[in-house]
């Protein structure tokens, strides 16, 4: 027997109120690689974060890490497993009352027994990586522009080391240059650091910069996933339709 | 679901539920170091303020309560009038609203501009307990500095309604005196710390309640600040009056 998926959905639904916004949807993440989940706006993408790190419950179905349902998990439970995930948020989610550096060197400070110094070092280090120099590490978020904020977010993120990161719509809000500079960093950091990436985004030259494994989600429901060659290339007219962003096909806009 | 109050009493239930987990994690606050800046704000922000409300609070007591007693031909006893209707009540009332409306409205805002932020849920994914993190600190910094702050309030209340029937109303200070210090009793100290507690606990767990649930853009910033006011009056008012009734209502 092989190891157990890093994560696994098998058959995860949930709803909100009588809005189904997730239908039986299983997948098994990729290790060590970059999968992407598209879809259009709606379509279920943010659920499937907020589930795997228990910001939501599913209503059906279950979630493995490790081959462990988190369904059994505590509050501690939870806890320790979120020590293994990063996450950066669409809107970077900073806090505007510290400064860059110590945004970085917040989960240092509170998950490890590592001196100021030390952290300070850890924490401009992993900002260096994603291109924040020292004089911007200074100062305080709110000063700073859409695209670095996203750097510093996913800085952050990268801060304990975790084992999965999870990026929501990195390039939402951006221009197309920024756009690519951020797709460019999500590439390079996954080639050095060999982490297991999950990303989602409505953005499908976003999508095919930096994915290795794609998942399409329409309504809910997960319609295809698969290596990127394969699902880039399909000939389904849902899936030419989205990647190449057309108007009319089987896809509804409401 | 729809029956008349039951929003109501959804909401007493909930804010009820908040409360016990603030006070479960307040028994071993994770994050200590945030309670001396938390009470700084609370306490330092708020005392002259408070001091100045009081103040005015306590030069009209003693006006109104001149005015009534002079009608009775009694009016040095209006050194008993601000023992017991100012230091008991007054005071207290309007130290608790003015924190109430200063720092609550600030928590709320504050908790709730981070909620829309999506910083609660980056501390929860980063393994931080939003409200271990947040509520505790200034639930713990509220119960410690309110008492103090209602102290320095009816002190001020006192100053000034002394002041006050002195030299404008012309009572006779030494008879003033001797009936405000007849009126008052080491319990009533006790009863202004209680309260403080009390009030504290109430405006941290209310104020802070509001910001986690708050929703809907910018705008909700807003109305979880006017929310978390209007309940923790609300509350204080009618806490106040039960422990007016349970300390001095005669019952003992």
């Amino acid at each position: 027997m092989s190891a157990p998926a890093l994560i696994e959905l098998c058959g995860v639904s949930k709803r909100y109120g009588e809005r189904v916004v997730l239908e039986e949807v299983s997948f098994a993440l990729p290790r060590n690689a970059t999968t992407v989940l598209v879809g259009p706006s709606g379509a279920g993408k943010s659920t499937v974060l907020r589930l795997l790190v228990g910001l939501a419950r599913p209503d059906a179905g279950r979630i493995l890490v490790d081959g462990e349902d988190v369904a059994s998990l505590d509050r501690d439970g939870w806890m320790t497993l979120r020590k293994r995930f990063g996450m950066l948020f669409q809107e970077g989610a900073l806090f505007n009352s510290m400064s860059v550096l110590d945004n970085v060197a917040f989960p240092l400070r509170h998950h490890t027994k590592l001196e100021r110094a030390e952290r300070e070092q850890r924490a401009l280090a992993k900002l260096a990586a994603v291109g924040i120099n020292e004089e911007l590490a200074a100062r305080t978020p709110d000063t700073l522009s859409g695209g670095q904020r996203k750097r510093v977010g996913l800085a952050r993120a990268l801060a304990l080391d975790p084992e999965i990161v999870l990026f929501d719509e990195p390039t939402a809000g951006l221009d197309p240059v920024t756009s690519a500079a951020i797709d460019a960093m999500i590439v390079d950091v996954g080639a050095r650091l060999k982490t297991t990436f999950l990303v989602i985004t409505h953005d499908v030259h976003s999508c095919a910069a930096i994915a290795q494994h794609i998942g399409l989600l329409l309504e809910g429901k997960l319609l295809l996933f698969g290596g990127r060659d394969e699902i880039l290339e399909s000939t389904d007219p849902t899936v030419r339709q989205f990647f190449d962003r057309k108007a009319e096909g089987p896809i509804r806009v409401t | 679901m729809n029956a008349p109050g039951s929003a109501l009493v959804v909401e007493i239930g909930r804010t009820a539920q908040f409360a016990w987990q603030v006070l479960q994690r307040s028994l071993r606050p994770r994050f200590a170091s945030l309670i001396l800046p938390a009470a700084h704000d609370l306490g330092v922000g708020s005392v002259l303020l408070v001091c100045i409300v009081c103040a005015f609070a306590g030069a009209m007591l003693a006006v109104q309560g001149h005015a009534s007693l002079y009608t009775l031909g009694a009016p040095e006893l209006l050194g008993t009038f601000v023992g017991y209707g100012g230091v008991r009540e007054i005071f207290p009332l309007v130290a608790a609203g003015v924190v109430g409306a200063r720092a609550g409205s600030a928590i709320a805002a504050e908790i709730a501009t981070l909620k829309l932020g999506e910083q609660l849920d980056a501390l929860t994914v980063m393994a931080i307990d939003p409200i271990a993190y947040l509520a505790v600190p200034r639930f713990i910094a509220a119960i410690l500095v309110m008492p103090l702050v209602m102290v320095f309030g009816t002190l001020a209340g006192l100053g000034a309604a002394f002041l006050t029937a002195s030299v404008q109303l012309q009572v006779d200070p030494g008879s003033y005196l001797a009936r405000l210090y007849v009126s008052l009793q080491p319990f009533d100290l006790w009863a202004i710390l209680i309260k403080g507690v009390v009030f504290g606990a109430i405006i941290a767990v209310v104020t802070a309640a509001e910001g986690f649930r708050a929703h809907g853009g910018t705008a909700g910033v807003g109305a979880a600040a006017n929310r978390a006011v209007v309940r923790a009056v609300i509350m204080g008012s009618i806490v106040n009056l039960a422990l007016s009734q349970a300390l001095f209502g005669g019952w003992q």
